[in-house]
């Protein structure tokens, strides 16, 4: 493989970005699920697939050819947003949003690749991620996401804890509620980045799995951030490499990875290998 | 003379939901003055959360004023200079990944502003703050891990850290076994003694009579306003009918508790 993303550029392409996918999505990743809004990624990726059937469509009636991932990003950035309408809206019932936003993105997906005469490979590689897929464009609009997403969290971190661990005191202390909205509108950048990677279908895989594996065995928020971007590269790089010998969709593989490094946490846990260290700390 | 911190004005509230409206305070004046301890206290859906909630800005004023060292709660800015303590503080630890460290420091985040980063002046602030609420030795253990007297402790540390002028806690000891109470009072009381203000809302009329300087007791208005020696001349049959069932004062091994 290594020999291959020497001599290949889609393969270049596709390793570097899946390297800031596997650092960007968990990052991202730990304050969603510290959050409880692990489901957020779901749904925003099917308003992504809406998106992209948008964009499938306008290219089919108009001849014109419209990056699916920039129509995706445009359609997740307005999900997210609508989430959190609806999460203001249903405030006893902040969760409802999800569903609603989800069956959203799946009848429009349903719409418009309809409208446009239905599936094609290309389609297929958004839905599961492919190794071949991610062009020179595409890596760079991953590059400036990623610098996006570092940046927010380098310089707004003590703020995304706070928000974190304790919403109703944030509010209390007149926290920007404009942080969140930035910190949702970057979540659904980096769906949109990563479905190239994983695939749609997948993609909220790489935001939970490793987190939800680094939850295990960490007891400190910075600890569980590092450890969570350690599974989310092994992941990726692993996943890679097996989706490319076995000629299989990257998503599969990343996510099957992501998988056993969670069984693998569980069974340490179990066994009380990390459970001492997780209670000192 | 008196200078008050929160000078609650003729605050009237319901809660609005689809075609009903819930009335929960009604026609609410009264001051706290710097320096002061007061306790609101009242049954259960007395509107006791809901006036803090109106006092912090949580929730948005329908009728009446606020002011906060004589200033709206619009043009005061100085929201790091409160600490607040909530009912549901300990729910938030249950779970989460983080270290007793990780949290307090967190109390600084509003006073250190945007952009910028904990430094070493911060940490040592830390270690002043968990020394004097006597969780130094918990410093790195994961929150999720700690009882529920030292979870709050750390909830009030947090609350704490930055020296705030003002402590607004609400219901922080429920939950709590006795000894952590008193201990958590006795915390209150030195923190008085540095003037600091103190709004506490609680159900238990017991350590209120032990520890506050003014008592505001509410079931929707207020019905009573005063000093601690007041409220404790106010007799049974008077507290009865502003809670709405048959009270007994109980004193026992020098608190006065409160029981149906």
């Amino acid at each position: 493989m290594i020999e291959a993303i020497l001599n290949y550029d889609f393969m270049k392409y596709s390793f570097i970005s899946g390297i800031i996918v596997g650092l960007i999505a968990p990052l991202l990743g730990t304050f969603i699920v510290v959050r409880r809004l692990s489901l957020i990624a779901d749904a925003l990726s099917h308003v992504a697939l809406g998106g992209i059937a948008f964009g499938v469509y306008l290219t089919s009636i108009f001849n014109i050819v419209i990056n699916p991932v920039i129509s995706g990003i445009v359609f997740s950035v307005i999900g997210a947003l609508g989430i959190e309408k609806l999460r203001g809206v249903y405030k006893h019932y902040s969760e409802i949003a999800i569903p609603i936003i989800m069956s959203l993105g799946i009848a429009l997906s349903v719409l418009f690749l309809s409208l446009a005469n239905g599936f094609n490979q290309d389609l297929f590689g958004y839905l599961f991620g492919s190794i071949s897929a991610v062009s020179f464009s595409d890596m760079i609009l991953i590059g400036i996401i990623g610098i996006i997403v570092l940046l927010f969290v380098f310089f707004l971190y003590k703020e995304m804890f706070f928000i974190s661990f304790d919403e109703e005191y944030a509010g209390v202390m007149k926290l920007s509620k404009y942080i969140h909205i930035i910190f949702i509108i970057l979540v659904a950048l980096v769906i949109s980045a990563s479905m190239r990677i994983v695939g749609i279908l997948l993609v909220s895989a790489m935001m939970t799995l490793p987190v939800a594996s680094a939850m295990r065995i960490t007891s400190s928020f910075k600890q569980l951030m590092a450890v969570s971007i350690i599974f989310g590269e092994i992941s990726v790089i692993a996943g890679l490499f097996l989706g490319f010998h076995l000629n299989i969709s990257p998503g599969g593989t990343i996510v099957l990875v992501s998988v056993a490094i969670l069984l693998c946490t569980l069974v340490l846990n179990r066994v009380g290998v990390v459970r001492n260290a997780q209670r000192t700390g | 003379m008196a200078v008050p911190v929160f000078e609650i004005k003729d605050v009237t509230y319901e809660y609005k939901d689809k075609l009903e409206a819930t009335p929960a305070l009604q026609n609410i004046s009264f001051s706290i003055n710097k320096g002061e301890f007061l306790a609101i206290v009242g049954p259960n859906g007395s509107g006791k959360s809901t006036l803090l909630k109106l006092i912090l800005g949580v929730y948005k004023l329908q009728q009446g004023n606020i002011l906060i060292n004589g200033k709206s709660r619009k043009s005061f800015n100085a929201w790091q200079e409160i600490g607040y303590v909530s009912q549901k503080a300990a729910a938030h630890a249950k779970g989460f990944p983080a270290t007793v460290k990780e949290v307090v420091l967190s109390g600084l985040t509003k006073e250190k502003g945007l952009f910028k980063r904990f430094t070493k002046k911060d940490n040592e602030q830390l270690d002043r703050t968990l020394k004097l609420l006597d969780i130094g030795h918990i410093k790195h253990q994961n929150v999720s891990n700690l009882s529920g007297g030292q979870a709050q402790r750390v909830f009030i540390a947090r609350a704490l850290i930055n020296k705030p002028s003002i402590l607004v806690l609400d219901e922080p000891t429920e939950g709590i076994d006795s000894k952590h109470v008193k201990d958590f009072y006795n915390v209150l009381l030195k923190l008085k003694e540095e003037n600091v203000t103190i709004l506490l809302v609680t159900h238990d009329i017991g350590v209120v009579v032990d520890f506050a300087d003014k008592v505001a007791c509410l079931n929707e208005h207020l019905h009573f306003h005063g000093t601690n020696t007041e409220f404790q001349n106010l007799g049974e049959a008077e507290l009865s009918k502003i809670y709405g069932f048959p009270l007994q004062l109980v004193s026992h091994n020098h608190q006065r508790e409160c029981c149906k």
